[in-house]
């Protein structure tokens, strides 16, 4: 049997949500793509985790074995925000149930509604992860609604559907763009300046050294 | 969080620099005068653009004074007051004296407490006369630091619950209007936008340092494009508001100011100097 999240983190079922966060920002300083930059097995090991912690967080982690880590391969790190696997479940009639559900709650526009229902249910597959994006995105959890869009996409990438509200989400992202371009602003200059205005503007206040101390203590 | 919102001054007109400076000054004005002379050193730069984006909206009288005044004793220069730069004044002296309980309370940073002692009875009248947004910022910022020592995974969490707080501080007065609830709406995704980016250009140090950092198990490739996403939300609501007066500075925060410090994060500390100097401010 597969590794429980538990084992995976190195903590006991009995930790407390303190000392789990704590185990896994740990992890994470070992293994963050970022601090190892290149390195594959790297990042599989942090997709691993994040799942194992997305597991215990989201309440459903077994301290036992999970069948998760069975198709860990599917996605990696780097391809998108990890999914545990249990995406690769298949819905029961319940489920289908649950989703059309889910589904007329979208459509009254009770986006909160159809999100805590989403995240009561044990299967997630390509489905799941489309209406999670729909009500996350109505609900303005744009990271979340960025996420799913992707994870459905990447697990059914024909359908048309999917990519239309991965699209959807991702326009935002554009129009600001040309937004930015519009107003003569070109993401490389930006370093430049900002600094330079803070600088001359707030060197002038005479209580500056005092000031640092205070704004220091601040940060 | 503080930090963040400022321009990008390389686009600027030198008109709409000098509206700035004004802005800024007069803000600074205002602290001394309504919140004693004290507060001025907690004046942060973030604060100028609630002032001008609520004046806009409301099209607010103005005061334009040519001054001296202690920082420049030699220069006379132009400062703005409107209700709102009062407004954003007080709302300064109030989330610094918060932010400072919860350093203490998070870090038991003794600097911290012993300032937020000082700014302690000025805080404790402003929320009498706020008490909407003084509740909105201590609840909120407890929610926070309870997701945080949590280890919330979910970055839309504590994003939400930051974008809260700031969605009350961008309406001064709630009458309920459909122009408030846009502010509201504007303060909202404003907050979480900050809150992101700071996330963001805290990421590596962060990580380091074994922190909380919403962003770790999100992929570093796609966070300037979730930046992106978020950004575009702000502005769309942006468009929507009737801002006629200094509508160019806010832009220019908006687009451009507001990625400063995260370009230079990620163009590898090379300006790590100014980096420092900004932060010791």
């Amino acid at each position: 049997m597969a590794r429980s999240p538990y084992e995976i983190l190195g903590v006991s079922p009995n930790a407390s949500k303190e000392e789990i966060a704590k185990a896994y920002r740990k992890l994470a300083k070992k293994y963050h793509p970022d601090l190892n930059p290149g390195d594959e097995s790297a990042a599989k090991k942090m997709s691993e985790i994040n799942s194992a912690y997305d597991e215990i967080k989201s309440g459903k982690a077994s301290p036992y074995g999970s069948s998760y880590a069975s198709d860990v391969s599917g996605s990696s790190y780097s391809s998108g925000w990890e999914q545990y696997d249990r995406s690769r479940g298949r819905y029961t009639t319940d489920d289908y149930a649950t989703l059309d559900s889910v589904r007329a709650y979208i459509e009254s526009d009770r986006y909160d509604e159809a999100i805590n229902l989403l995240n009561s249910m044990n299967t997630r597959g390509a489905e799941w992860y489309y209406l999670s994006a729909i009500a996350n995105h109505a609900e303005g959890n744009l990271i979340t609604a960025l996420q799913h869009a992707r994870e459905a996409v990447r697990l059914e990438p024909g359908n048309p559907e999917y990519r239309r509200i991965l699209m959807e989400i991702q326009a935002g992202g554009v129009q600001y763009r040309t937004w930015q371009t519009s107003n003569g602003f070109n993401p490389q200059s930006a370093a430049q300046c900002c600094s330079t205005m803070c600088m001359t503007q707030m060197c002038c206040m005479c209580v500056q050294s005092y000031a640092s101390m205070f704004y220091c203590c601040m940060n | 969080m503080f930090g963040f919102v400022t321009t990008a001054p390389n686009l600027l007109s030198d008109q709409s620099k000098t509206r700035y400076r004004g802005w800024y000054c007069g803000l600074c004005k205002s602290l001394g005068r309504n919140c004693g002379q004290s507060c001025r050193i907690l004046l942060a730069y973030d604060m100028v653009f609630p002032a001008m984006l609520i004046s806009s909206v409301f099209k607010m009288p103005e005061v334009c004074q040519n001054n001296r005044c202690i920082v420049h004793p030699f220069k006379p220069h132009t400062e703005i007051f409107t209700a709102a730069s009062r407004y954003s004044a007080e709302m300064n002296v109030m989330l610094s004296y918060y932010k400072m309980l919860d350093d203490w309370q998070d870090d038991k940073n003794p600097a911290a407490l012993a300032a937020a002692r000082v700014y302690r009875g000025k805080c404790s009248a402003l929320s009498q006369k706020y008490p909407r947004q003084c509740n909105a910022t201590a609840q909120c910022l407890r929610e926070l630091s309870e997701l945080e020592r949590g280890g919330e995974s979910n970055p839309d969490m504590p994003a939400n619950c930051f974008g809260q707080l700031m969605g009350e501080i961008f309406v001064m007065n709630d009458d309920g209007s459909e122009l408030v609830h846009d502010l509201r709406k504007f303060g909202h995704a404003f907050g979480r936008f900050i809150y992101i980016m700071d996330a963001a250009t805290d990421l590596h140090t962060d990580l380091k340092r074994e922190r909380y950092n919403p962003l770790v198990s999100v992929p570093s490739s796609q966070i300037t494009e979730l930046l992106q996403i978020m950004g575009g939300e702000i502005t769309r609501i942006f468009d929507r508001l009737p801002v006629t007066c200094d509508r160019d500075i806010m832009k220019n925060i908006l687009c451009a100011g507001i990625w400063g410090k995260y370009e230079v994060k990620r163009q590898g500390g090379k300006r790590k100097g100014k980096i420092n100097g900004e932060k010791s401010i």
